[in-house]
């Protein structure tokens, strides 16, 4: 490191200790490697300096500093993204907001919530408990990812099938500007005059600011459940039936599926009492009226049975439904019983696309020669392949990447896109020219520049433009380590 | 539209090409000024009374470009009428469950514009639930998309949601992807007559912990309740603060709703309960539906605050005689100022409610306004800091500032 760059990075830190003191700032490289990546561990870049803001104006001076020394900066959560999100490009300053945790109100009566950015997403639901609510939107990783990070990615999950995704249940964020501003949009009503900028927010992932406050809409939980899973012996199987439930009108709160060699590992590790010779799970939700839900899910068995279901099980009581819905949450955690490393994929497909689509991950599967396991929203057709492999390897990291890029070309051509809720990060901006013309990248970048004029903000994120605020020169004396594509 | 003293062409394209052939060629020539238009079912959001340059027509862009009704996903041309995508949609028993006003006129790309909504927002969301995908034309001729045909797609930025209530501000939408649900097999109302505004108040709050799930919640003014009747040609009592409830699903599961909410209303303050019927219940759900359009009044307001906060406006709006529907679980009343009010008085109206709804950290926009009082009224209401970045967003979208000229908040 140059005595030039050592004096600057010097500067940083003493101005941040004023901000946050000692206890808010990481710098030290033994520290700092913690945080090289996020869930999407094919990409590392070590960041220069770790802040841990605890109030707004925090992070405006933060974002002043930064702006002051022309340093770049990245919001991160609980760096549970799979798509590089929070991948500090180049170095600069990572701003983490997991010590703003709070929920500020929970107003029933009007059905909403304010919550800060680095409050973990179960914690919302779990704090509302007996209330006759709950925040809808339920991603895989919600015991760590935070409501930050999931407005950043407009994140889904299994019940996004009926509830939706993220923006259908934020009506408001406050966040500081790349300039250092506090703006608020929206808030606790439902209509503000004017565009739907919170829309545009959320799934801008950090590139317009970052999110200091949330505003999100409150859920009834339903009156009742039906909880099953259907066992099958092919994929085949299982994807047509997906057809056939959602092709008979009935859209049930959650439909997943997991593949053979998904569930051997769940049953490693937890027990479930899977069977491991099934081809496929589907696991079926359907909620509402207790008068609703049990027609509903005896044309859901009727369904599966009819196209090949070797049995269809019920949850028999809240335990039950509970751990089946453990098992399909964790599923990702178990995946270390079967490699060091795994790259998950993101792809959204038409309903009626899947049976294709997953016979591609099967092909290219055996052509690349790296194991390909399902787990995935098969109700919303967005598929995650999880590529199974050892990042020691290089020549496996590029049968990874060239395995993936395949398989999210194909979505593309089936009528799909590159990802239904993990985001663009660094990971998938090479396809933004295959989905979107260079006119839309354009209007896009024009918007970006609205928001983010220096683009000192989440550099070289989602967008397939270079870095700026000087990137060049700070990519040059950082390189970060990066998978030999 | 009033000011007919300046120029205005109309100009209908046979194509999006063709659309965009025209801005391309405007933007180069004369930069004139371009106000997009559907149905023509609200002109009055075109921007100003001085309007100068062309009426952009989309009602010849309006095909359906892709519906495979098994993926619960349609994709149309902008100008297809409303009427003919729930036509479309019906033949396979789905539905774009938003009720959308001047149905048989009102074109898709233009609902999607104004962001309308109808009662069952309550229950089944608003367009930024079902829009999903869109292709638009920018001032400089430029197509531009966002979105795609996938119900879950986070690639980019949501463009869509900009463009959502946009009013054609930011481009001329010509396609639309919207996802689509399975039509409900039944609508039922109930009809709740009240004893004051404050019982409508707590039956509201009730309403939030019923073992029943309601698609729309409504509020009236005792004035409103008077048209609503006339209008749907229904006989319910109109003297009183009313909440109307409405249900939707099989006929088993109304029976027990309805059964059900009958039991959970054994309350003081409830006055009488009334089922609706199948029939009525459809035709006050499309008057409801219409309601903002309110013919020749001198003024209609859209009131947006949090719900708790509702039945005390409505209450004030009755004391004002004014006639006015609330969408109770929303926040949202809209209300039309009296015909037989003159333009001082309307003024002030308008004025004392926007300091009520401030006061309850809400806002007031007007829908429509008459000439006599048009360009003395606030239509926005105070400004919010948000429009800045508002301005920023137009300002790179449409630099020159010629689509639809004066239609946004800020301008």
């Amino acid at each position: 490191m140059s005595s030039n760059t050592q004096s600057a990075a010097q500067q940083l830190i003493d101005r941040f200790r004023n901000v946050v003191g000692e206890d808010g700032l990481l710098y030290r490289p033994e520290e700092l490697i913690v945080y090289e990546c996020d869930g999407y561990v094919v990409e590392k870049s070590v960041p220069d300096v770790v802040v841990f803001p605890s109030t707004t104006q925090q992070i405006v001076e933060l974002v002043k500093i930064c702006n002051d020394l022309n340093v770049p900066f990245v919001p991160r959560g609980a760096g549970t993204s799979l798509a590089g999100g929070t991948l500090p490009v180049g170095g600069g300053v990572m701003i983490t907001l997991t010590r703003m945790r709070n929920i500020l109100e929970i107003n029933l009566r009007d059905r909403y919530a304010i919550v800060e950015p680095g409050l973990v997403n179960v914690q919302l639901t779990q704090e509302l408990k007996g209330s006759g609510y709950h925040y809808a939107p339920d991603p895989s990783s919600q015991g760590a990812c935070t409501l930050g990070g999931n407005v950043a990615t407009n994140s889904g999950g299994p019940h996004t099938l009926k509830y939706g995704v993220t923006v259908n249940h934020v009506l408001g964020v406050e966040y500081v500007s790349p300039q250092g501003d506090i703006v608020q949009l929206g808030g606790p009503l439902e209509e503000i005059p004017g565009y739907d900028l919170t829309g545009m927010f959320v799934g801008s992932e950090g590139t317009f600011g970052i999110c200091t406050k949330v505003w999100v809409r409150l859920t009834r939980d339903p009156a009742a459940h039906r909880t099953l899973l259907g066992v099958f012996e092919t994929v085949k199987d299982a994807t047509e039936t997906i057809s056939a439930i959602i092709g008979a009108g009935i859209v049930p709160a959650a439909l997943e599926m997991m593949d053979q060699g998904i569930i051997a590992a769940l049953e490693e590790a937890f027990h479930f009492g899977f069977p491991l010779d099934a081809g496929a799970v589907l696991l079926i939700e359907t909620d509402g009226l207790e008068i609703s839900v049990e027609q509903d899910a005896q044309e859901i068995e009727r369904l599966c049975t009819e196209n090949g279901a070797r049995e269809v099980r019920r949850a028999q009581t809240e335990a039950e439904r509970q751990l089946l819905w453990k098992c399909r949450k964790q599923a990702f955690g178990a995946i270390g019983r079967l490699s060091p490393s795994y790259c998950t994929q993101d792809g959204v497909v038409p309903r009626t696309k899947l049976p294709e689509i997953l016979d591609f991950i099967n092909e290219a599967s055996e052509r690349h020669d790296i194991r390909v396991v399902n787990v995935f929203h098969a109700g919303d057709g967005n598929i995650h392949p999880i590529l199974l492999f050892d990042e020691r390897d290089p020549e496996q990291i590029k049968r990874v990447m060239a395995a993936s890029d395949e398989i999210l070309n194909r979505c593309i051509d089936l009528g799909g896109s590159v990802t239904g809720e993990h985001g663009i990060g660094v990971e998938k901006i090479s396809f933004m020219s295959r989905l979107f013309t260079k006119d839309d990248l354009e209007i896009m970048g024009r918007i970006r520049i609205a928001m983010n004029p220096t683009g000192c903000c989440s550099p070289s994120k989602m967008l397939p433009t270079a870095g700026a605020c000087g990137m060049e020169h700070i990519e040059r004396s950082h390189p970060g380590k990066q998978a030999h594509a | 539209m009033s000011n007919t003293q300046n120029t205005i062409t109309e100009f209908t394209p046979l194509s999006a090409q063709e659309l965009g052939r025209f801005l391309r060629d405007n933007f180069a020539n004369n930069k004139s000024n371009v106000y997009p238009v559907g149905g023509r079912t609200s002109l009055q959001f075109l921007g100003t009374n001085n309007l100068s340059g062309t009426l952009l027509s989309t009602q010849n862009i309006a095909d359906v470009i892709d519906y495979p009704a098994r993926d619960m996903t349609i994709t149309v041309g902008a100008g297809m009428r409303v009427s003919d995508l729930s036509a479309i949609l019906l033949e396979e028993n789905q539905e774009l469950p938003i009720d959308i006003s001047h149905n048989p006129r009102a074109t898709i790309g233009g609902g999607i514009s104004c962001n309308v909504s109808g009662p069952r927002r309550y229950g089944q969301g608003t367009f930024r639930d079902y829009l999903i995908g869109m292709a638009a034309v920018d001032s400089e001729g430029r197509t531009f998309h966002a979105g795609g045909r996938v119900v879950k797609n986070v690639a980019g930025y949501d463009l869509c949601k900009l463009m959502i209530g946009s009013r054609g501000t930011l481009g001329v939408l010509t396609e639309v992807t919207l996802k689509v649900k399975p039509k409900q097999a039944k609508l039922e109302a109930v009809w709740i007559n009240c004893d004051s505004f404050e019982t409508v108040d707590s039956l509201s709050e009730k309403m939030l912990t019923s073992a029943t799930r309601p698609v729309a919640m409504e509020g009236f003014t005792p004035e409103a309740c008077k048209f609503v009747v006339a209008d749907a040609r229904i006989s319910f009592p109109t003297n009183n603060p009313v909440l109307l409830v409405f249900y939707e699903g099989t006929e088993k599961e109304l029976l027990w709703q309805i059964g059900t909410l009958r039991n959970e209303l054994d309350l003081p303050g409830v006055l009488s309960v009334e089922e609706v019927g199948d029939e009525s219940s459809l035709l006050l759900l499309g008057t409801l539906t219409e309601f903002p359009d309110g013919g020749d009044v001198p003024a209609t307001f859209q009131a947006n605050m949090r719900p708790s906060r509702v039945a005390s406006f409505l209450e004030s709006c009755t004391h004002r005689e004014l006639s006015a529907v609330a969408r109770m679980g929303n926040g949202i009343v809209i209300g039309h100022l009296p015909d037989d009010s003159g333009p001082e008085t309307q003024k002030q109206i308008i004025k004392d409610l926007s300091a009520h709804t401030r006061e309850q950290g809400g806002n007031l926009i007007l829908l429509n306004a008459e000439d006599s009082i048009a360009s003395e009224v606030n239509w926005w209401g105070e400004s919010e800091p948000s429009w800045n970045v508002m301005k920023k967003i137009k300002q790179s979208l449409d630099p020159a500032g010629i689509l639809n000229p004066g239609a946004a908040p800020f301008e």
